[in-house]
Parts: C-alpha cells; structure tokens; sequence
C-alpha cells in the first residue's frame, strides 16, 4: 500500500467504493441473498482500510473521522471539484 | 443525517475548458429529467413507502443522486473554469454569464430555473414508484443525448457512468415496485 500514489488510493478508493455502493442498493431489494451480503462487507471493509491509508498519508476524507493532522486540513485543497490546474496553482 | 466524504463517486478530470458543452451538462443540475430533481423526489417519497425495501431504496437511491448532482456540477465548473468571456460570448454562454459569471446554478439547457413541477410526491406507492422508473429512463435518455453532443473523452466517460447508474437504478425500482405490489396484494387475504 506504502508504495501507491495519492491518485492510485483515491483510484482504489474510488472502485472499492463504486462495488460497495452497487452492492448496497442491490441489498436493499434482496436482503437475504448471502453471496451479495459477503460481497459488500468485503468491499466495505477494504473502502474503510483505504480511507484510514489515504487519510493518514494525505489529510481527511471523512468530515467526522478523527484527525490527527494539525492544523486541521479538512479545508485544504484538493475539494473533490477542483481542476488538476487549479490545485497545482494553490499548492505552489 | 448526512456526512460527506471529500472524493468523487467517480474520478472526473478534465483538462479542456468547453462553455458550449457547460451549458449543456446543466440540464441534468438543474433541469427536468436533473439529478437535483431526482434526489428531492425520492428522498421526499420515502416517508410514505409502505415496505421496507422500499423505504430503504428511495432513502439510498436519494442519497447516491446527491453524489451524481455532485458529478454533474464538478463537470461544469471544470468546462467552464478557464474560459474567457470571449469563450463564453461565442459558445452561446453570454446569457448565463450575465447571470451567474463562472457560477453553476440549477437553470435546465435552455435557461429555465429548477423547479418543484418537475417532481411529485403522491402518497401512493405504485404511483410514485412507478414515476421513479419513467425518471431514470428519461435521465437515461438525457445522459446519450449529452454523450451524442459532446466530443472530449474526458467528458464522455464521466457522462457513460451516469448513463449506466440510470440503468441501475430502474432495475431497482421495479424490483421494489414489484414488492410493493405483492405486499398490497398480500394483505387482500388477511
């Protein structure tokens, strides 16, 4: 995990992310098929570790997680809507 | 209650401001067939869903339409970030600068604002499930029509995933609506 780049975490984040979502609703109307109940606790449980991964390398992803960044960065750059243009600028 | 999670459903990077095809992508902010409409809709419905399937469709289909509001606004401040008056002037965008600069706003393609009339909530299951469905085939609709209109790969691909959410969703929807169904038909026998 070490070796990934904040872009591959939030890539990773993104997907495991994306399959917990799907699986979500499909439990929703299906509540009691047992293979889509294991599918969606082993993708909601590998968006949880990368979260804590992304959070402790690279600053807050949940607003009500604990953080030990200080100052605290939750307002920092990159807000989700930014152009990649636009956070370099605030970044340098 | 909500809490928010600072990413994107999906990665959206694009890299080529286009005010032409901002003014486009705004309709599914704010216009009929919209992800705001969407949204408000089901999450008002849920209070008076009867299972709880249901309920619990309408509760999380509602919240993953604020993530797709979200998407959609994120593409059009990035088309529109950059560009000059000139750019704007000339990709027929003059009008919406006068009112709202670089801003995004809930208007549809043609400059009309969001409105309450686009939604309904009935108290009737059937009725309100059943509308749930039309509004993700027409989303759908106006996710390929958008895809048709635009050309930057940076565009389209956040614009597929919505198409295919839209598709999602339906599946789901008929799927409560069904047991909604068999519910009232259910209770007849008692």
């Amino acid at each position: 995990m070490m070796e990934y780049s904040k872009e591959q975490i939030m890539n990773e984040i993104q997907k495991a992310g994306f399959a917990a979502v799907d699986l979500q609703l499909y439990l929703d109307t299906h509540p009691t098929d047992k293979k889509a109940l294991a599918q969606f606790n082993q993708y909601a449980n590998q968006l949880k570790m990368l979260k804590e991964t992304y959070s402790k390398m690279y600053g807050p992803i949940e607003q009500l997680a604990p953080t030990e960044k200080y100052p605290y960065a939750w307002i920092l750059p990159p807000w989700p809507w930014m152009k990649i243009s636009m956070i370099e600028e605030e970044e340098e | 209650m909500w809490t928010y999670e600072k990413r994107l459903e999906y990665p959206i990077k694009i890299k080529k401001s286009n005010p032409e095809m901002a003014k486009y992508i705004i309709t599914q902010y704010g216009g009929p067939d919209g992800e705001l409409g969407a949204s408000l809709r089901y999450l008002t419905q849920r209070y008076s869903m009867p299972t709880p399937q249901a309920q619990g469709i309408l509760n999380d289909i509602g919240t993953e339409e604020l993530a797709h509001l979200e998407m959609v606004a994120t593409m059009v401040h990035q088309l529109m970030k950059g560009a000059s008056v000139e750019e704007i002037k000339k990709a027929g965008a003059g009008g919406y600068f006068a009112d709202h600069d670089h801003a995004v706003f809930y208007i549809d393609a043609s400059g009309n604002p969001w409105s309450a009339n686009y939604i309904q909530a009935k108290g009737d299951p059937i009725a309100d499930l059943t509308e749930d469905m039309a509004a993700e085939q027409k989303a759908r609709a106006t996710y390929e029509n958008l895809i048709k209109l635009a050309d930057d790969p940076d565009v389209i691909d956040p614009l597929r995933f919505l198409r295919e959410r839209e598709v999602v969703h339906f599946q789901r929807f008929g799927e409560a609506l069904e047991i909604v169904q068999q519910n009232l038909t259910n209770k007849k026998y008692y």
